[in-house]
């Protein structure tokens, strides 16, 4: 019987040991992600012209109608060097394009109010205590972060339906992050370059 | 399965071990007492209990996903001798760490709809190989006895990774096997006590709906242990 506890006392220990992980992301830039999508039964070969519905800015997208549009010239262009780069033509008649791109952006506020986890603090393992979680709710310890997202959308015009007034996007590009007073115009370029460095099919 | 911000984002390192990977802990415990049951209705044969630390090397799917090595394992092993010193059996729990950080991109899809997603992103998996194992012992006993044998049985994998705002969580369990080749050394420490270096292939059959589809998530690992040995 003894052996048999010491037996399980070894493995708990080391079970318990995988709950030990070291910190991984620790300022707001790591927090920035691209995800693009797209259509693989399309050969984006056969299209040949775009064109870039950028006369009225970026579209709001969602409640938040304070977003800042001091970027919006510097992400269109951006977009634009990247298609021409790709071999595309750019028309500025739509109705003469192959592929429609568009861009919006969202933001979103998140408000965390204070209460931490004590076992997050104390325990390498769970639950600490019998019934689980304790939350200590710290005055002051609550805090806000502001989410933005750009999306790019590409619509392949020959599918628009008058009717229901809808066309196929062939390829979607979400740049998201955390803003903050750092946020700068560098890394949202950075990151539309990252959105078609990781789309090679995007190409004539 | 996606979450949103978590823990981490107070500045914290830690994660709890979730509910089922608590099941695994209960199921280890509770078949770890079964061997040391079934070892004592052996009480006539030998019985050999070792612990080992490992360092793990990934391979194949485990090395796309993260390629750094990793100190982090451990094993824990019952094994008894039924016929003659030559032939073990037993029953192997361990468990296997690996992580990094990474920038690279993940592709992923389903259907008519590929897909990537970048970012700097925090790796992890955790490899829970619970098996039966046979050992075939070379040379004398009271020398250093060479050994090969084969673990079958199952492995639950456990894989997170955190990118942007986002943990992608996805847990598995896979039929897996586990060839091994060891030594058993004597040593002076007296009441039955050896050490053991052993070298094992873990191969998890692929399996799962991980971030990337099913896989197989093998690794090399190897293990410097001690055992204690009654005759």
């Amino acid at each position: 019987m003894r052996k048999a506890f010491l037996a399980s006392a070894l493995l708990a220990a080391v079970l318990s040991l995988a709950s030990c992980q070291p910190f991984r992301l620790d300022n707001t830039s790591d927090y920035e992600t691209v995800t693009t999508l797209y259509n693989k039964t399309i050969n984006f070969g056969t299209y040949d012209t775009f064109a870039l519905a950028d006369s009225a800015g970026l579209v709001e997208i969602g409640p938040n109608t304070d977003v800042s549009h001091q970027y919006d010239v510097q992400i269109f262009t951006r977009i634009r060097g990247n298609l021409l780069a790709r071999g595309y033509q750019e028309v500025h008649d739509p109705a003469q394009a192959d592929l429609l791109v568009l861009a919006g952006v969202t933001t979103t506020d998140y408000e965390v109010t204070g209460c931490y986890y004590w076992q997050d603090y104390w325990c390498w393992y769970y639950p600490c205590y019998p019934g689980g979680a304790w939350c200590y709710p710290y005055p002051g310890s609550g805090y806000n972060y502001t989410v933005g997202t750009v999306v790019v959308l590409m619509v392949d015009r020959a599918t628009y339906n008058p009717e229901s007034k809808s066309a196929s996007v062939v390829w979607t590009a979400t740049l998201g992050g955390v803003i903050n007073g750092l946020t700068s115009s560098s890394e949202l370029l950075k990151n539309i370059d990252t959105a078609f460095a990781q789309s090679p099919y995007l190409t004539k | 399965m996606i979450t949103g911000m978590g823990s981490h984002v107070l500045g914290l390192g830690l994660q709890p071990l979730e509910g089922f990977a608590m099941r695994i802990l209960y199921v280890a415990i509770a078949l770890c007492l079964l061997v040391t049951c079934v070892g004592s209705t052996h009480a006539q044969n030998s019985q050999m209990g070792i612990f080992s630390l490992n360092y793990s090397l990934p391979v194949s799917d485990t090395e796309k996903y993260i390629s750094n090595d990793s100190w982090l394992g451990a094993s824990f092993e019952g094994r008894f001798f039924p016929k003659s010193e030559r032939l073990s059996l037993g029953a192997d729990f361990g468990w296997n760490e690996f992580y990094n950080t990474t920038s690279e991109g993940i592709d992923f899809g389903s259907g008519s709809t590929g897909g990537t997603v970048s970012g700097k992103q925090y790796r992890h998996l955790n490899a829970f190989p619970m098996l039966a194992t046979c050992q075939y012992y070379f040379g004398q006993k009271n020398a250093a006895r060479p050994y090969l044998g084969l673990g079958i049985g199952t492995y639950y994998i456990r894989q997170f990774t955190d990118i942007g705002l986002y943990t992608v969580k996805a847990d598995g369990w896979h039929f897996g096997l586990s060839p091994e080749f060891g030594v058993v050394i004597p040593t002076s420490a007296g009441y039955g006590m050896q050490a053991v270096v052993s070298l094992r292939y873990h191969y998890p059959v692929k399996a799962g709906d991980y971030i990337s589809g099913s896989q197989s998530f093998s690794y090399w690992a190897l293990g410097v242990g001690v055992s204690w040995e009654r005759w």
